[in-house]
């Protein structure tokens, strides 16, 4: 049998991010060339962070709320801050994909077990075997740097004529990346396998006993959101040129995972908005850089207490309200924008 | 024709065994049900045969295939799909989304024919096998509700729904009619025969004996583990160890 | 020889710091992530106690002082964590799991802009050595080493021998059964969370007393005490015990023949190992 419908509607919603997209691109290239430097370089990270975060919410959607997500990225960063400062160096590029690779066997070799657990099992777990992995980060001192980290990263040789030594030219790759992997990961999570796996997060039994492969369809989003993980973390010890183990541990790993909850997880851009809050409240507080976990912190438990999905809902809402208000405006009968909220 | 054979199957969990060596036959196009008092093991059959648990000894053929150690949803490919009690729906889904997502395994390709004696009409789209199901059901009028606003009883029609959305050959049903008011119990019995009469074989687990009584052709009745009698449902509530079984579970339930 | 001393005194390190965590979990079946603060926080108490009472009495006194501040103080924290966050949060363990991270980064912080980010240490309290069987054994690690013992010891009477004891383990075991039999959630829930914080700031002092003091001292242990009731079972209090001495073992050998740089992979080997054939772990209850 074959569905023809369901794909149809995914597509015209795909076809739609895809203008949306196309219509905001020329704003997001032109927007470092109207920033100071420290504000290009906030952007840079703020996008190295969106590409970590889609990968996050990938993984999400089976269900489980992982802990490994950044140390995961620290093998990105390791893997070009290695074979780039090597007596040969590698090419930026060529680590850049074994980089995203090598995260992704990572999290294939873990999910054996990790998938084994479940709810709070399941956070506990990828939190002890990414912790183990960043203490391999300082142990193995001989190739990491130890507490040290590695240093004098060079930035990505130019292609095409493209320099990449500046914030604003890396800013594009980063942009490049966050574009492709949100594209491609919207489109997935439209897809069929998108909405099976959500289905195995909302019931794993009943999935399994319709004939679904629940442990496929646990492990691919893992697996998958890491290697995206990988891509970022590559990225992002690109940009600063130095790491050690210290960027890799629960601070940005709180941040994911605040932006995630603040935001919400139902819609894609849900942890988008979390992510722009956070950063907004990071760089309104920079002066009190030390406090701002605790505000983060505070932010999580407001929203876990005060209100049901976050912020995406919210500007669900607002989005509703405002249509409702274009159709009065345009003299529709005001019953025609009703269906959105029934139900 | 035997369509599943459980042959001397045996379950421990540690040093409890929960099922001890029990031997099954269903013949294709049969209502089976399986009643035993809380706790004799029934529940934990319906897991051996659906493949989520393993069992310690024994085998278990489907159409004359081993399925003894396959995951659950290996087997329900196969054409053995089950329900479960309380939870067989996908509660944010709409009808129509749940009886869909039914629909995984075939989805995406062209039906595979298998041989069988199941008669319900054949569809090139997955919409048009899903309108078809709804319908089948009774659920069309319902078909774009949120399934956890449904009333009970057409939550469990949903469930069966679903299931039949994967073309089972042998469904399986957990306690089909357990919670649910007279009106309900006898629409959902009467899909049940309905399903057989379209060529589909039924094992369903009861607690209650009284209300399985209408729709079954055999009944098994099984205690601490074991299968204490197999016959018609007159054979069976007048066995006496079957009486036993159910009385001395009610005079230690009120102890 | 000296290894088995070791072992010892890193197994009764991990066994203090873990059991308080896996009687909290255990009972609230969720994680107090600032478990590894309140642990930092009784290493403080030790730290700020020695400044405040140094030469006004013996530092044998001020040693036990400090423990019975720190678990009083400690312990009236997750009071008040189980009132403000635990008890808000309930049936929400991953919500809980990020109130309690934010909190952990509070105290952190509290702590550094308070005391500063160094490493703080205080002097021997019981200095000198004891040599027996070719062992050369600190007095100050067979104190802490005796210390432990006692307080596992409490904490055995408290659980056995105890009406309320008995009710927190029966509540670990089977909570629904535990409330059918009238035992009150919000009482011992109140009593897990004092013991479970009271303990972990025990663990600091005594450990405060032989480790570097420094407001990141509880994170560093947090990850491992994760793998140790992981791999005893999570809720199994024996089964935390069991796994801390196991752990205790392999990274005493692993760092006494030069290999413990693999150490931490190594442990967390193990409990992907464990989690691969016995996902409950060693000693835990089947869910």
């Amino acid at each position: 049998m074959i569905s023809r419908s369901a794909n149809a509607q995914a597509n015209r919603i795909f076809l739609r991010a895809c203008i949306g997209t196309a219509v905001v691109l020329p704003l997001l290239v032109a927007l470092p060339h109207a920033l100071t430097i420290y504000w290009q370089s906030v952007l840079v990270l703020f996008t190295i962070n969106a590409v970590l975060l889609i990968g996050y919410r990938l993984i999400t959607t089976m269900g489980g709320w992982s802990f490994a997500h950044i140390s995961t990225a620290g093998l990105g960063a390791y893997t070009t801050a290695i074979l780039t400062t090597i007596e040969t160096p590698w090419s930026f590029w060529a680590t850049f994909i074994l980089g995203a690779l090598i995260a992704g066997a990572f999290a294939l070799l873990i999910s054996y077990p990790v998938l084994r657990t479940r709810h709070y099992y399941f956070f506990l777990s990828t939190f002890a075997a990414g912790e183990a992995l960043r203490q391999c980060y300082v142990q193995f001192s001989g190739i990491t740097g130890g507490t040290y980290g590695i240093s004098f990263i060079p930035r990505p040789e130019p292609i095409l004529g493209l320099d990449f030594a500046t914030s604003t030219g890396f800013y594009y790759i980063a942009l490049a990346l966050a574009v492709l992997v949100g594209l491609a990961l919207y489109r997935f999570d439209l897809s069929r396998l998108g909405r099976t796996i959500k289905a195995v997060a909302a019931n794993e039994e009943l999935s399994e006993s319709i004939g679904i492969n629940t442990w496929a369809l646990r492990t691919l989003p893992f697996v998958m959101g890491s290697v995206v993980a990988g891509a970022g973390g590559v990225l992002y010890g690109n940009f600063n040129g130095a790491i050690n183990p210290l960027d890799f541990g629960t601070v940005l790993m709180f941040k994911l995972v605040a932006a995630a909850i603040v935001g919400g997880v139902t819609t894609f851009f849900g942890p988008l908005l979390g992510l722009l809050y956070l950063t907004a409240l990071e760089e309104i507080f920079r002066d009190w850089a030390q406090w701002v976990p605790l505000f983060w912190g505070v932010s999580v438990v407001a929203v876990i207490l005060l209100s049901e999905g976050g912020l995406e809902m919210v500007a669900i809402r607002l989005g509703r309200r405002a249509r409702r208000w274009w159709a009065g405006r345009a003299n529709r009968p005001p019953d025609g924008e009703r269906t959105g909220s029934g139900r | 024709m035997t369509i599943l054979a459980v042959n001397n199957v045996a379950k421990r969990f540690g040093k409890l065994a929960a099922v001890k060596g029990i031997t099954l036959e269903i013949p294709e196009g049969q209502i089976r049900a399986l009643i035993g008092p809380n706790g004799s093991g029934k529940t934990t059959m319906f897991h051996l045969i659906s493949g989520f648990l393993r069992p310690t000894s024994g085998d278990i053929r489907f159409q004359g295939h081993s399925i003894k150690g396959k995951r659950p949803h290996q087997i329900a490919k196969r054409g053995l799909v089950r329900t479960f009690q309380l939870t067989s729906i996908y509660r944010e889904m709409t009808v129509r989304e749940n009886v869909t997502m039914g629909h995984h395994i075939h989805a995406g390709r062209r039906a595979r024919p298998r041989p069988t004696l199941e008669k319900l009409p054949r569809f090139e789209a997955v919409e048009e096998s899903t309108g078809w199901i709804l319908d089948f059901m009774g659920l069309s009028d319902e078909a774009e509700t949120t399934a956890r606003l449904l009333p009970a009883g057409m939550q469990r029609v949903l469930s069966i729904a679903t299931a039949l959305a994967v073309r089972p050959t042998l469904l399986m049903l957990d306690e089909p009619l357990a919670g649910l008011n007279p009106t309900e119990k006898s629409d959902v019995a009467q899909k049940i025969a309905s399903l057989r009469d379209h060529g589909i074989t039924i094992l369903l687990v009861e607690h209650d004996v009284r209300s399985v009584l209408s729709v079954c052709e055999l009944i098994t009745v099984i205690d601490f583990g074991e299968k204490i009698a197999e016959g018609t449902a007159d054979e069976v509530t007048s066995n006496p160890a079957v009486i036993e079984a159910y009385l001395g579970k009610q005079s230690r339930h009120d102890a | 020889m000296q290894i088995v001393a070791n072992i010892v005194f890193l197994s009764t390190f991990y066994v203090s710091f873990a059991v308080g965590l896996a009687l909290v979990f255990g009972v609230m079946r969720t994680i107090n992530f600032a478990h590894g603060e309140f642990y930092m926080l009784g290493g403080y108490s030790l730290w700020l106690l020695f400044g405040l009472l140094s030469g006004t009495m013996p530092d044998g006194a001020t040693f036990i002082i400090a423990l019975v501040v720190a678990a009083g103080v400690v312990g009236t924290l997750g009071i008040l964590v189980q009132l403000s966050i635990f008890h808000r949060l309930r049936e929400q363990p991953f919500s809980i799991f990020m109130a309690t991270l934010g909190l952990s980064y509070v105290l952190q912080v509290v702590v550094v802009k308070a005391i500063g980010p160094m490493g703080q240490s205080v002097p021997a309290v019981f200095p000198g050595f004891v040599f027996f069987e070719g062992m050369i054994l600190p007095i100050q690690r067979l104190v802490v080493f005796g210390f432990t013992v006692v307080m596992m010891g409490g904490l055995y009477l408290f659980l056995m021998h105890t009406d309320l004891g008995r009710a927190v383990r029966a509540t670990a075991q089977n909570r629904t059964g535990a409330m059918l039999q009238g035992i009150s959630m919000n009482h011992i829930a109140l009593t897990t969370m004092f013991v479970g914080s009271a303990l972990a700031a025990l663990s600091g002092v005594l450990m405060g007393s032989v480790l570097i003091i420094s407001p990141f001292m509880g994170g560093e242990a947090l990850w491992r005490a994760f793998i140790i009731i992981i791999v005893g079972g999570i809720g199994s209090l024996s089964g935390a015990v069991v796994a801390a001495f196991l752990f205790g073992i392999i990274d005493t050998l692993m760092t006494t023949f030069g290999a413990g740089k693999f150490a931490p992979m190594v442990d967390a080997m193990i409990m992907l190992l464990v989690l691969s054939f016995l996902p409950s772990g060693l000693l835990g209850a089947r869910e």
